[in-house]
């Protein structure tokens, strides 16, 4: 095990070493890199426990309406769509949403304990006191998407094996870099342009405020992940790049084969009686026709977050630019200012709760700045 | 390692096994036992870098100005505290005051660890989310007691053996019945009372604002470690009682061996030109009695004199006797230091609830800026 370390506030312990917490001049030496999103959490503040901030009892029936519009599922483009019947279309939506929405609470379940890990192996306290709040808000979303699944189809679906692996991978691992490049900038990165897109794209209004809720919190932890990076980044040897871009590159490709991949959804397939592995074949033969594959590419728009993400902060080089070429277009993302989608939405959810928190809506855009 | 489990709550799962935490049916069976705790914190929250709540530059100079009055320090009323000039009585005092309030920052460091660790232990996803807003509560106490510390010293003092090998044990251990009682019940219960006793004693205006809002909190972990004991210690079998008393005894009798063994303050002894053996010689001369000298032969007297404290006395004896975890298997050893009869006759209200509750109500002000909205 290699710590990749090139900032203090990321210097960091063996999980089990607790004496090491206890040093006298660690507590002294506390970065303030962090204090202003740890402050800024009492403004952003909601509970998924409270109906002033969401009502989990809001119906609807997403086997009589689809959640999300077809677009979302790119099957319906190949010929196993063509010959699905409208009822099934409607199953398979709900199914297909309920898997991707379980994903995201396997994910803020990994999210949760990560960010605990995070508090036994960083020794700045800044940086541990920002892992505990983090700790603390990922705890509300497990509660929150939680209760959503609950309420529109009794429980989740079971995480697919290429998911439930990279999140163990990265709870356990004791690598800062690890953690966080897996989880800050991929796992939150990919989880911000979901959440972007099903708040713009659903038709449940249950799910688009959950989605702005979470995104009040999410845009403050994928800027943990920046702040590293950019303290980072810049000071890594060519070999200790090619380790971080490596990671990041598997780490993507284990989260767009876990989401495109039929395998992964073979429950979602069954449930319309479907046979996953015809339903791969005709994602082959429709990948190879150019207009379906143009089609199927804006399914992959979620990504553009986290692509973005690893872009901005230079960890994409040549060595792996062509691979994420291949879902996303990286000139037009190289082109692009440094906000991020879904700032906005998370900004606009912040105001809101201002409103409810305090009675006040003043705040909102300079919160989001706080890094 | 043997989990003692007897309300699903507070099932559990080893450290390290997150695919546990994955399992579907685990999402779906929340327990709502910790809904108001958790929900509570966003009426208590105080930010220790924010100074509306506190502020951490208001002077004080504790080597000319004692933050603790003498009856702190029972060396004062040995031979060797006869011997003391005024000069080395104030420097002690603030050595022993940096001493006891180290000592309560390492406390909510571990506090910190260990709520993490139950984060990866808890299968209830009610309990994991109590378990995640504790460890954010704690990150701000880490905050504000090195901030403490730093304002009044520079920097703390060492963790002393006896209370880093217990912390350690506390937070690296799996099992969920040795955490919850040693840190929720006895840690948190013994940092209540000293929390209390400190609000009532400091000469200091900024460690008796600290006390107040570090209190709002920890009256909600003291409960966590409660609703534990109300739904496990009467389904308990002898031979699992017996464990966990046992483990009760072994925790209180080594955070009591920290707070009163000069062994533990050699630094602070050493300031002053003091020896320690000297001065545990001193006091027990000055406090022995010989029941006490049965139960340590190095610092008898000092036990009696701390414990007979009130707050002390009150929050920890009183958390254990109310839970049932003490028979008649260990009573004599807690009676030593305090009246069980009489703590069996008062009522639920713990020492320092007052003041955590005078502490909302001041943080309900700033948090809602008067706000009719959110005052509720």
């Amino acid at each position: 095990m290699v710590q990749i370390t090139k900032d203090n506030a990321y210097d960091a312990v063996a999980p089990d070493d607790f004496p090491a917490m206890l040093e006298v001049e660690r507590y002294g030496r506390r970065s303030t890199a962090f204090d202003k999103i740890i402050s800024a959490t009492h403004e952003h503040f909601w509970d998924p426990l409270d109906k002033k901030y969401i009502d989990f009892s809001e119906p609807f029936d997403p086997e009589a309406n689809q959640i999300l519009p077809d677009e979302f599922f790119p099957v319906f483009k190949t010929r196993v769509g063509e010959k699905m019947t409208a009822a099934q279309k409607v199953k398979f939506a709900s199914q297909s949403t309920r898997w991707q929405i379980s994903g995201i609470l396997h994910g803020e379940q990994g999210a949760l304990a990560l960010s605990a890990s995070l508090c036994h192996i960083l020794r700045d306290p800044g940086a541990q006191e920002y892992a505990a709040n983090q700790t603390r808000e990922e705890a509300r979303h497990v509660t929150g998407f939680a209760a959503y699944i609950k309420s529109r189809w009794g429980s989740p679906l079971p995480a697919g094996k290429t998911l439930s692996s990279l999140l163990t991978e990265i709870v356990l691992a004791p690598e800062v870099y690890k953690k966080i490049i897996g989880m800050q900038m991929l796992v939150e990165g990919l989880a911000m342009g979901a959440f972007a897109t099903l708040y713009q794209k659903s038709h449940d209004p249950l799910l688009v405020k959950l989605c702005q809720l979470v995104m009040t919190d999410e845009a403050f932890h994928h800027k943990f992940g920046k702040i590293w990076a950019d303290r980072t980044i810049p000071k890594l040897s060519p070999e200790e790049h090619n380790i971080v871009e490596d990671w990041a590159a598997q780490c993507f490709q284990t989260l767009l084969f876990n989401l495109i991949n039929p395998e992964q959804m073979q429950v979602v397939y069954d449930s319309v009686g479907i046979d996953w592995r015809e339903a791969m074949e005709a994602f082959r033969e429709a990948f190879g026709d150019e207009q379906r594959r143009e089609q199927m590419k804006q399914s992959a728009n979620i990504f553009r977050v986290l692509v973005k993400t690893l872009l901005k902060a230079g960890i994409i080089t040549d060595r792996t630019r062509h691979y994420y070429a291949l879902y996303v277009n990286m000139d037009e993302l190289k082109s692009e200012g440094d906000r991020m989608v879904g700032d906005d939405i998370a900004e606009e959810g912040i105001k809101f709760l201002q409103t409810i928190n305090f009675g006040d809506v003043s705040r909102g855009r300079s919160l989001l700045a706080a890094e | 390692m043997a989990q003692i489990t007897k309300d699903d709550v507070y099932d559990a799962a080893d450290p390290r096994d997150f695919p546990a935490m994955l399992e579907v049916e685990r999402y779906g069976n929340r327990s709502n036992a910790f809904d108001k705790i958790i929900s509570a914190t966003h009426a208590h929250f105080w930010d220790p870098l924010d100074k509306k709540y506190i502020d951490f530059s208001e002077p004080f100079d504790p080597e000319t100005q004692q933050i603790l009055p003498d009856d702190f320090f029972p060396i004062f009323q040995t031979r060797i505290g006869a011997r003391m000039t005024p000069a080395q009585k104030v420097k002690f005092a603030s050595q022993s005051t940096r001493w006891q309030l180290s000592g309560i920052l390492h406390g909510e460091q571990a506090a910190l660890a260990l709520s993490a660790s139950l984060c990866h232990i808890l299968r209830d996803p009610g309990a994991q989310e109590y378990a995640a807003n504790q460890t954010r509560e704690e990150a701000r106490h880490v905050s504000a007691f090195a901030a403490y510390i730093k304002s009044r010293w520079g920097s703390p003092l060492p963790v002393g053996q006896t209370l880093g090998a217990l912390l350690t044990e506390i937070v690296r251990t799996p099992e969920v019945y040795k955490k919850i009682i040693g840190m929720q019940m006895l840690v948190e219960g013994l940092a209540m009372g000293a929390f209390s006793l400190l609000y009532r004693a400091s000469n200091d205006p900024l460690l008796t604002k600290l006390c107040r809002l570090v209190m709002t909190d920890e009256a909600f972990h003291h409960k966590f470690g409660k609703i534990w004991a109300d739904r496990t210690i009467p389904k308990l079998t002898r031979e699992e009682h017996d464990i966990v008393e046992d483990w009760t005894a072994k925790c209180f009798q080594t955070l009591l061996f920290n707070l009163i063994n000069p062994e533990q303050m050699q630094f602070v002894y050493h300031s002053v030109g003091i020896d320690w053996r000297e001065a545990t010689a001193a006091i027990a001369d000055s406090f022995g009695n010989e029941r006490l000298r049965k139960l340590t032969d190095r610092s008898p007297g000092l036990l009696r004199a701390l414990l007979l404290s009130d707050p002390y006395r009150r929050v920890l004896v009183k958390t254990l006797l109310d839970a049932g975890i003490i028979t008649d298997r260990t009573k004599r050893f807690y009676a030593m230091c305090a009246d069980l009869n009489a703590l069996r006759s008062e009522g639920p209200r713990m020492v320092g609830d007052d003041i955590a509750e005078e502490g909302i109500k001041f943080l309900h002000t700033i948090n809602t800026g008067g706000s009719v909205l959110a005052a509720e």
